[in-house]
């Protein structure tokens, strides 16, 4: 599948395998404790299946947790011999382990946003520094990979013969402009629809990630797995109402100075996903 | 002795110009008072007397020091005058990445990447290029790695007062996954500063002793 290089996406920026799993276990309601581990890993390997079709950057850390999963699921079907116990740690409880401490971090993350939010309405002498948002998503990708999978779930298999670029990414770009131009907002799941193939759906895709980062449309989402609603994104908006005041304050930055600054400087940038310039706040009309 | 009158004014001074929170030892030094006790209570006096009368500037405690800061009230206002800036948001990864500094700093960035379990440059670096987070240090290991911690900007975007403000790590329980923009479960907190609400007891900022004295 040789969707275009141009379109890849550094997925590592946002979410990682751990997060996929968290997500899989909240998304199926499993006990953290006790992870069906045959399960759990099925789901894992599809997902990682369709984040390769998309050309996601599916890089060593998904593929480490694949391996790790899959010697825990091996392990669980040997008999266990109480001969063989030093077989070094239990990679299942380490799993285990990591997982509620990863989330604790989840939480405490939640928490910290919602301070902020708290604190968004004060603001410190001297001119107010306000920030270019960062360029985020806002949804979790994998709702929007698990909305992909069930679409492509029911897609006809379009083979592999790959005859040149049957659907031009530019194509469905306009496509989904216009169906946001039409009404105040989509489903993703519109977005898709009389999509039949494998591979015009995954451009189709594409085309909509592609738009989020020219910041042309953006996503949201109700509740967490709730229908995701893609909207097209206004020019800057009149009255002034960005949601996300803070004052950061970048004047204060300088005094530690010198150091050596950062932890891999050029090569993440070139990561940086987002396109330039985000502008505007645009933040989701209360629909 | 000097006027209180005169101190309290010359504190107000203080906390009005300075663009960073100011301790106590800090404004001792700059008012030429040694007693802190009374320091502290003349700032808890301006607080109480700027809540009293409905002032719209407040003196908060944040960030380990006093400042005046404007209300949420008003917010919309600020906004409106600096309309064309955008403000700080911060993506989910980078969230994580500073909660994880913020509990567990000084640590590399191995350290980090090991509790995310995925790569964290770039997240790095947006806190870095944000000042929320800084090189702290170096780890006396194989390669020296850096080490690193938060700053004051981000106890004061968060409204904290110190890192002891944020909630014990496990006070985070396993029951609820945080889905995204779910209100955490707060700690006991301070909330927004209603600035009277401010410190009861001896002020929090510092422990007795060491008075920083270099110049």
């Amino acid at each position: 599948m040789t969707l275009r290089r141009a379109y890849e996406v550094h997925l590592e920026m946002f979410e990682g395998p751990l997060d996929l799993l968290l997500y899989l276990i909240k998304k199926n309601d499993l006990d953290i404790q006790n992870i069906p581990i045959a399960k759990i890993t099925q789901e894992y390997l599809s997902y990682l299946e369709i984040m390769k079709e998309l050309n996601l950057e599916v890089v060593g850390d998904f593929l480490v947790m694949a391996s790790t999963l899959m010697q825990i699921k091996a392990r669980s079907l040997l008999p266990s011999h109480p001969g063989l116990e030093d077989e070094g740690p239990d990679p299942r409880s380490e799993l285990v382990a990591k997982l509620v401490e990863y989330q604790k971090f989840k939480q405490a993350a939640s928490f910290l946003s919602s301070r902020a939010e708290q604190f968004q309405g004060i603001f410190y002498r001297g001119a107010p520094r306000f920030q270019e948002r960062e360029k985020s998503l806002d949804i979790r990708i994998f709702d929007l990979l698990s909305t992909l999978k069930e679409i492509l779930d029911r897609a006809e298999d379009d083979g592999r013969v790959i005859t040149g670029e049957e659907y031009p990414i530019e194509e469905k770009m306009s496509k989904i402009l216009q169906l946001v131009e039409e009404s105040p907002y989509v489903t993703l799941r519109q977005v898709f629809e009389g999509e039949r193939k494998r591979r015009a759906i995954l451009t189709c895709f594409l085309a909509l990630l592609e738009l989020i980062k020219l910041q042309q449309i953006f996503a949201r989402q109700g509740d967490a797995f709730g229908e995701i609603l893609v909207y097209k994104k206004e020019a800057p908006p009149e009255v002034v109402t960005p949601v996300w005041p803070g004052f950061a304050d970048p004047a204060a930055a300088a005094p530690e100075g010198e150091g050596p600054k950062e932890p891999g400087a050029e090569s993440a940038e070139a990561a940086e996903a987002g396109g330039e310039g985000a502008r505007d706040g645009g933040e989701a009309p209360s629909a | 002795m000097r006027e209180q009158k005169d101190l309290k004014q010359a504190i107000e001074t203080l906390l009005f110009i300075t663009d960073q929170p100011i301790d106590v030892p800090k404004l001792c030094q700059a008012i030429g008072v040694k007693d802190r006790d009374q320091v502290a209570s003349l700032v808890s006096e301006l607080q109480r007397e700027y809540e009293e009368r409905g002032a719209a500037i407040q003196v908060i405690e944040i960030a380990e020091g006093f400042q005046m800061a404007t209300r949420p009230d008003y917010a919309a206002y600020v906004r409106n005058l600096f309309r064309e800036k955008m403000t700080m948001r911060l993506s989910t990864a980078a969230l994580e990445t500073l909660s994880i500094i913020a509990y567990k700093q000084p640590l590399t960035r191995a350290e980090i990447e090991m509790i995310r379990g995925v790569e964290v440059i770039a997240a790095l670096e947006t806190l870095l290029e944000k000042s929320l987070v800084r090189v702290v240090g170096r780890k006396e290991t194989v390669g020296r790695p850096l080490l690193y911690g938060t700053t004051p900007d981000f106890l004061r975007h968060f409204g904290l007062r110190n890192l002891q403000d944020l909630p014990a790590i496990d006070a985070f329980t396993i029951a609820e996954l945080p889905l995204e923009g779910a209100p955490a479960t707060g700690g006991d907190i301070p909330d927004a500063p209603v600035a009277g609400a401010a410190p009861e007891g001896p002020s929090p900022e510092e422990p007795v002793e060491p008075a920083p004295q270099e110049d």
